[in-house]
């Protein structure tokens, strides 16, 4: 049964500024919904208000039917990725893996190709790519039915990069994804819904042309 | 769950004594200075036990909120608040300081 995350009247500003106002999401199971914006234009802001760990004074959060004030409180609901590493550094892979357990199977990581040889390595000695490839695994892992990416391209060499969409793609026939990072030609390759946060407002995004129309890239 | 409430409580425990053992013997020390005949005992476990739940915590708390704030996100993917990790944090660490508290009263 497809699953349906709602998000309305979101509305956030920080003292004057007022960078999202009455923003409309619909995620269903089987959507990689791409977000993209400017630097300071709400794209994580939006993303911790839906998983419910940073305040606003406006939102509707819909989840089944079921609304939530915070639903990161609510068992098996929501995950995310934090645009920062967010692991505690003094664990190894291993480690972390056992812990997340009631919520995912460990053996994934133990056959994976970019972690296979690293599961005893502390968080710290990890390189930044081998890091964020293993957030990003772990999050969509998770048993949630949606899961809000925060940049999970950032730091990626390309050739894993492939293996993070091939990931995302896979996961989303059986979750909803918001995904929100700078890297648009990739978000665009996997997103099937592609929105651009411009002036606290949510912009339709077809294609690459859209996003020379509203300024996100450079016209030539 | 109980791993994760364990682990939240390690980092701040780690912060903690370290602040408790640093203002026991700053008490330690102003307190000799004033009466050198002998070591103030008492003095330095009711500031050890003191600072670690009052003053020690808090600052741990405020430690791990300013260099490792990102860190509670591995925490809320489980579905623990701050509110709660903070509140079974301490429960924590009256549980740890208990025997001190016995020793304090009764010896």
């Amino acid at each position: 049964m497809s699953k349906i995350l709602e998000v309305d009247s979101v509305r956030k500003s920080f003292w004057t500024n007022q960078v999202l106002t009455d923003v409309y999401l619909r995620c269903e199971t089987g959507d990689i919904l791409g977000l993209l914006g400017r630097n300071g234009s709400g794209k994580s802001t939006l993303l911790k208000i839906i998983f419910g760990t940073l305040y606003t004074d406006y939102k509707h959060i819909r989840i089944n039917g079921l609304v939530l004030d915070q639903p990161y409180k609510t068992k098996k609901m929501v995950s995310f990725l934090n645009q920062d590493n967010f692991l505690p550094k003094n664990l190894t892979i291993k480690q972390i893996v056992n812990l997340y357990s009631n919520h995912l199977d460990p053996a994934i990581f133990l056959y994976d190709i970019v972690l296979s040889n690293v599961l005893d390595t502390k968080i710290r000695v990890l390189s930044g790519g081998e890091s964020r490839y293993f957030e990003v695994k772990l999050i969509l892992n998770l048993d949630s039915q949606f899961v809000l990416l925060d940049e999970p391209f950032n730091g990626i060499s390309p050739l894993h990069i492939e293996l993070v969409k091939k990931m995302i793609l896979d996961k989303s026939t059986e979750k909803g994804i918001v995904l929100t990072d700078h890297d648009y030609l990739n978000v665009l390759d996997i997103a099937n819904k592609c929105f651009l946060l411009f002036d606290g407002g949510i912009k339709n995004i077809k294609s690459k042309e859209d996003l020379k129309i509203w300024g996100y890239i450079p016209d030539k | 769950m109980i791993r994760l409430y364990l682990l939240y409580n390690k980092s701040i425990l780690k912060t903690n004594l370290i602040f408790s053992i640093l203002f026991t013997i700053l008490k330690v020390v102003i307190t000799l200075e004033k009466t050198i005949d002998h070591f103030p005992y008492s003095i330095a476990l009711n500031s050890f036990i003191v600072s670690i739940l009052t003053g020690g915590f808090f600052l741990s708390i405020l430690y791990f909120q300013v260099s490792k704030k990102n860190e509670y996100y591995f925490y809320f993917n489980f579905g623990l608040s701050q509110v709660k990790l903070i509140g079974i944090a301490y429960l924590f660490h009256i549980i740890l300081i208990t025997p001190l508290l016995i020793i304090r009263f009764y010896v």
